[in-house]
């Protein structure tokens, strides 16, 4: 097991090494289908339209956005828990998407996933014990007496709970018993599918501090999903936001939340409170106009205008540019590890003001 | 649970506090036993426990339960209860009102009618529960298969459903049976026929919705096979409501039996049953004196029947308090 | 801003010569009987909200603060619920007192409520102005065409575009947001004095969030409402509230002005919700500093001090007495107000905070 751990205080990609996922291309396309008869479908939600993404040995990426953005189906498909429709992803050398079912199963004990509701990713028929032993005997290992009882003290659980169902732990305990299952036959890499966004703000921080512990002890490297940015400005290293199926702009933790250039991580940073009232007067909010369109039928050229702040501001000839030509990821600054797909991409502080 | 590591002081009165977390942390109401630590072996009954603790509290569902573990008492002891063979006639002694000999007096051709009646019990026991079986069986196969798999199989399976219930119940199982030709097991196979395709169809929309659930999600994740989620994973979770279906529809079967023997069909004439006994009372019915014939046989499947109803009603409120 | 200084233990009578409170809830206990024993949702809660104010009732899943509301409302079912003691009084009359026939009229018209869901206040069998409309004729004599007319009005005024189409729609051809905005139209229908506002974004995205508290932001000011806003966000409090009220286990904790409770917390509670938050304008720290253990349930609240298992500060004597929420006397009391704490060591707890607040 590589424990690169200081890549997690680093903050930046480690060069040195092959990243240890690679998604390239990654497409996944809904049918729509519609009528009582006929099979055929009607029309393709675009609900990852053409990711490419990195994450290296150790690292955590957080992918946000907000709902229906399609992070949380890049996740599944990354994990082949949902076919994509094309694209590559390479898991510390192997080729997921070549997978037959057979090796993929075998495969899913390097690539884990822990859910966002703790209430619902339990069998509420099986107790603890039950739970976790599933996993080691999937993948066909001997579960002895101290097995269950050391993985729940390595998620801050006692052994004396393991007999009993989920309906009888808090939300913050059971998503401890959701970690405990994916940190189980120490896994390469491990999708965090909002797994703190159920919880209750005293808990958060005890789940937060958790992973970040489990990840320096085992080496683990995180694709963190989540719509609350201030968790995410506490547990990421790099960033890449969503809108409506595309990754918008990506960047390093600080340099993202600092130096946003994207009209829309502008908007949504500014849109998130910060519990300090002093810095609340002071900040200016970018409120958005309308709702997220339909993904069944984005709108032309960017996929941001019909919404965008910016867009209202430019001059037609300007404009017209952002209805007809999609913006590709610009490089911000020169700088390759800060991307943003914007056509007028410009600085704008909304942290602080 | 543990505390995670806290900076700052502790107080001196930490430990006292500490353990009396662990007593207040019972979750939300309905974890009924959080905070009882006693003993392994009762942590794994716990749930059947809650299941009886609130079926306790509906009264009828408890008298239905009372009701019909006698009646299976009865099935099973019946060779040894009934004072006559109830297949013994004797044209002597017909239509004879209750007597100290005859509890419930004899019937037309001079058969004891408690010692028929009680065969009744078995036979009614027989045939309800079989169909309860066969039918329980194949709706959660089929339901099963076609809610996880989905597709053509899924069409198919909910078209020939639809089809089997499209069909007059009566005269499907008249139909069966003049297939099958006469017999218990015939009347058995016809009421399974037409009761599997509401089982499948429960099971079916529990397994679409379990499928789409993080749980099962969860265990695509780590690794399980298609078989493993569905035995492992949606069955157990899902097979309440078809349960309690199944539960309730031996009531029902048990007065199909009874109709078609009383129009003559089904189950053999010579064998005491119910419907055949009340077919039997038909001239009788207004003859003064004679009204035992078909009085006691009316009252078993009623009691019967409703006796089964209350179970399955209580057991709709305790196995799965969400179903109400 | 309209501020009074009604002390909050007597607030029958007004010590200034003012008018009474708009609304006020004295004392007020809700009770649930359970299989599990009783489970005391709201244990004595006092609190009270002016014209043109934010309240901010601030607590985590099982505080209690929703349920307050509810009973505002009459939302509280009885049975299970028992309500042991409390008033609850607009403009100093008691609602609690009044005939049904006069309660309901109150509600609705004067007390109105936005809930989390959109799709428990608005019927899905209707169309959204139908429902909005006879929402404004149980409470006004006027005819269906003056209420149309207010219908499309409202519509307009919440933000929701093109009215003259929405107002025929269905809830469920409208998304989240907009569904939400539809509910405070319908809250907004008979111009409430006081809106009730329970989580009214929790369901909804950062961005949709920031338009709807815009939206309410500027109906305070216009229309000079009161809002009562319950939340477990305390990023949404920093930014809306004038007052705050922190509940735990079924009972007010703290009380105080915004900038009184997050820059002098009193109750260790406060303390600990506001050190365990990740902050986005902050560089990274090192760890998250948590609340150990979990919220305990209400029918099994800790003796003494309902958080002393999960205190810090905790002595004996938290788990002696339930400690009463007592005025805390500070040098400087920031924006006026009364700041309350339920906290025998409040002192230890200022003290902490300001040495964490420091660089």
């Amino acid at each position: 097991m590589t424990s690169p751990s200081s890549a997690s205080s680093s903050g930046g990609t480690l060069l040195d090494e092959a990243p240890l996922l690679e998604v390239n291309n990654l497409v996944k396309h809904f049918p729509i289908r519609g009528g009582l008869i006929g099979r055929r479908p009607t029309g393709f939600v675009q609900a990852v339209n053409d990711i490419s993404l990195t994450v290296g040995r150790g690292e955590t990426v957080a992918l946000v956005g907000e709902s229906g953005c399609g992070k949380s189906t890049t996740a599944r498909s990354v994990l082949r828990l949902l076919e994509p429709t094309s694209g590559e992803v390479r898991l510390d050398g192997v080729d997921v998407m070549a997978l037959n079912q057979r090796d993929l199963r075998r495969a899913r004990r390097d690539m884990q996933i822990v859910f966002q509701d703790p209430y619902a990713s339990l069998n509420p028929r099986m107790t603890i014990r039950q739970t976790l032993t599933e996993k080691y005997e999937l993948f066909g290992h001997q579960v002895t007496k101290s097995t269950i009882s050391d993985l729940l003290d390595t998620v801050g659980l006692a052994e004396e709970y393991a007999d009993r169902y989920p309906h009888e732990f808090s939300g913050g305990q059971r998503q401890r018993i959701g970690i405990a299952r994916a940190i189980a036959l120490n896994p390469k890499f491990i999708v965090l599918d909002e797994p703190v966004s159920a919880l209750d703000v005293s808990i958060q921080a005890q789940i937060i501090n958790l992973l970040e512990d489990l990840q320096d002890e085992l080496g683990l490297t995180y694709l963190f999903i989540a719509h609350d940015l201030s968790v995410v400005r506490h547990i990421a290293d790099r960033v890449a936001v969503m809108y409506l199926g595309s990754v918008v702009e990506t960047a390093d933790r600080d340099e993202l939340f600092d130096r946003p250039h994207h009209p829309y991580t502008q908007a949504l940073i500014s849109a998130v409170p910060i519990p300090d009232p002093r810095v609340e007067r002071r900040r200016e909010r970018i409120v958005l106009r309308g709702d997220v369109p339909n993904p069944a039928n984005p709108p032309s050229g960017c996929r941001f205008r019909t919404r965008c702040w910016k867009f209202e501001q430019l001059s037609e000839t300007d404009a017209r540019r952002c209805i007809e030509e999609p913006p590709p990821l610009y490089e911000i600054d020169g700088n390759p590890a800060h991307q943003a797909s914007c056509h007028y991409a410009s600085l704008r502080d909304v942290v602080r003001s | 649970m543990t505390t995670p590591p806290q900076s700052g002081r502790e107080p001196d009165t930490h430990v006292p506090a500490e353990a009396l977390m662990t007593r207040f942390e019972a979750p939300e109401p309905g974890a009924a036993d959080a905070t009882d630590t006693t003993g392994k072996g009762k942590k794994a009954s716990g749930q059947l426990r809650d299941i009886w603790r609130r079926y306790k509290r509906n009264k009828l569902a408890v008298v239905g339960l009372v009701v019909v573990a006698f009646l299976m008492i009865l099935a099973i002891l019946q060779p040894w209860i009934t004072p006559y063979d109830p297949m013994e006639q004797n044209l002597l002694n017909t239509r004879k009102p209750p007597s100290d000999g005859h509890w419930f007096g004899t019937d037309v051709l001079g058969r004891d009618m408690f010692s028929a009646i009680i065969y009744g019990v078995r036979l009614a026991m027989i045939v309800g529960w079989s169909v309860m079986f066969l039918s329980l069986i194949v709706g959660l196969a089929l339901g099963a298969v076609a809610g996880f798999r989905g597709g053509a199989l899924d069409s198919l399976i909910m078209r020939v459903t639809d089809i089997v219930l499209a069909f007059p119940a009566l005269i499907g199982a008249i139909l069966v049976v003049q297939i099958f030709g006469n017999g218990i097991w015939q009347v058995v196979i016809a009421l399974a026929i037409l009761s599997w395709p509401t089982a499948a169809r429960l099971m079916r929309g529990s397994t679409l919705s379990l499928r789409e659930s993080e749980y099962v999600e969860a265990a695509r994740s780590i690794g399980a096979s298609d078989t493993r989620i569905v035995t492992r994973h949606i069955l157990p979770n899902a097979i309440a409501p078809t349960l309690i279906y199944s539960f309730s529809h031996i009531g029902v079967a048990v007065v199909a039996m009874a109709s078609l023997a009383f129009l003559g069909i089904g189950v053999p004439p010579d064998i005491p049953e119910w419907g055949t006994m009340i077919a039997n009372a038909v001239p009788s019915l207004n003859v003064e004196g004679e009204s035992h014939m078909w009085v006691f046989p009316s009252l078993a499947i009623v009691v019967t029947t409703l006796a089964f109803a209350f179970v399955a009603d209580g057991l709709r409120d305790s196995i799965d308090p969400k179903l109400r | 801003m309209a501020r009074t200084d009604s002390t909050g233990s007597t607030p029958d009578f007004d010590l200034d010569g003012q008018a009474a409170p708009l609304l006020e809830i004295d004392d007020l206990r809700v009770h649930f009987k359970t299989d599990h024993g009783v489970v005391k949702a709201v244990d004595g809660v006092s609190w009270h909200v002016d014209e043109g104010e934010t309240l901010a009732i601030v607590g985590e899943s099982g505080s209690g603060k929703s349920v307050s509301a509810m009973s505002i409302l009459g939302l509280v079912p009885t049975p299970p619920a028992t309500f042991p003691s409390g008033d609850i009084r607009l403009r100093g009359r008691s609602i609690l007192k009044m005939p049904e026939k006069q309660q309901r009229k109150l509600r609705g018209q004067e007390i109105a409520m936005i809930f989390q869901d959109p799709l428990t206040a608005l019927n899905p069998v209707f169309k959204v102005g139908d429902q909005i409309a006879e929402m404004i004729r149980t409470h006004q004599d006027v005819t269906k065409t003056v209420a149309r007319r207010r219908v499309l009005d409202l519509l307009g005024e919440v933000g929701i575009p093109n009215p003259g189409v929405r107002i025929n729609q269905y809830p469920h051809e409208f998304s989240g947001g907009m569904r939400q905005r539809a509910m405070i139209a319908m809250a907004l229908a008979n111009d409430p004095k006081v809106l009730l506002a329970d989580e009214p974004t929790t369901a909804l995205d950062v961005t949709i969030q920031a338009q709807i508290m815009a939206l309410l932001e500027k109906l305070r000011q216009e229309r000079n409402t009161a809002i009562v806003l319950i939340t477990h966000d305390l990023g949404l409090v920093a930014s809306h509230a004038d007052r705050i009220n922190v509940m735990y286990a079924g009972r007010i904790v703290e009380a105080g002005s915004c900038d009184d409770v997050f820059y002098r917390p009193q109750h260790a509670y406060t303390f600990g919700l506001l050190s365990s938050l990740a902050r986005m304008d902050k560089q990274r720290q090192d760890r998250l500093l948590p609340i150990k253990g979990v919220p305990p349930s209400l029918s099994k609240v800790p003796p003494g001090c309902p958080f002393h298992p999960r205190c810090q500060f905790a002595t004996q004597g938290c788990v002696e007495a339930v400690p009463t929420l007592e005025t805390v006397v500070t040098d400087e009391t920031m924006n006026g107000g009364l700041h309350r704490a339920a906290c025998i060591h409040s002192d230890q707890v200022e003290i902490a905070y300001s040495e964490r607040l420091a660089p």
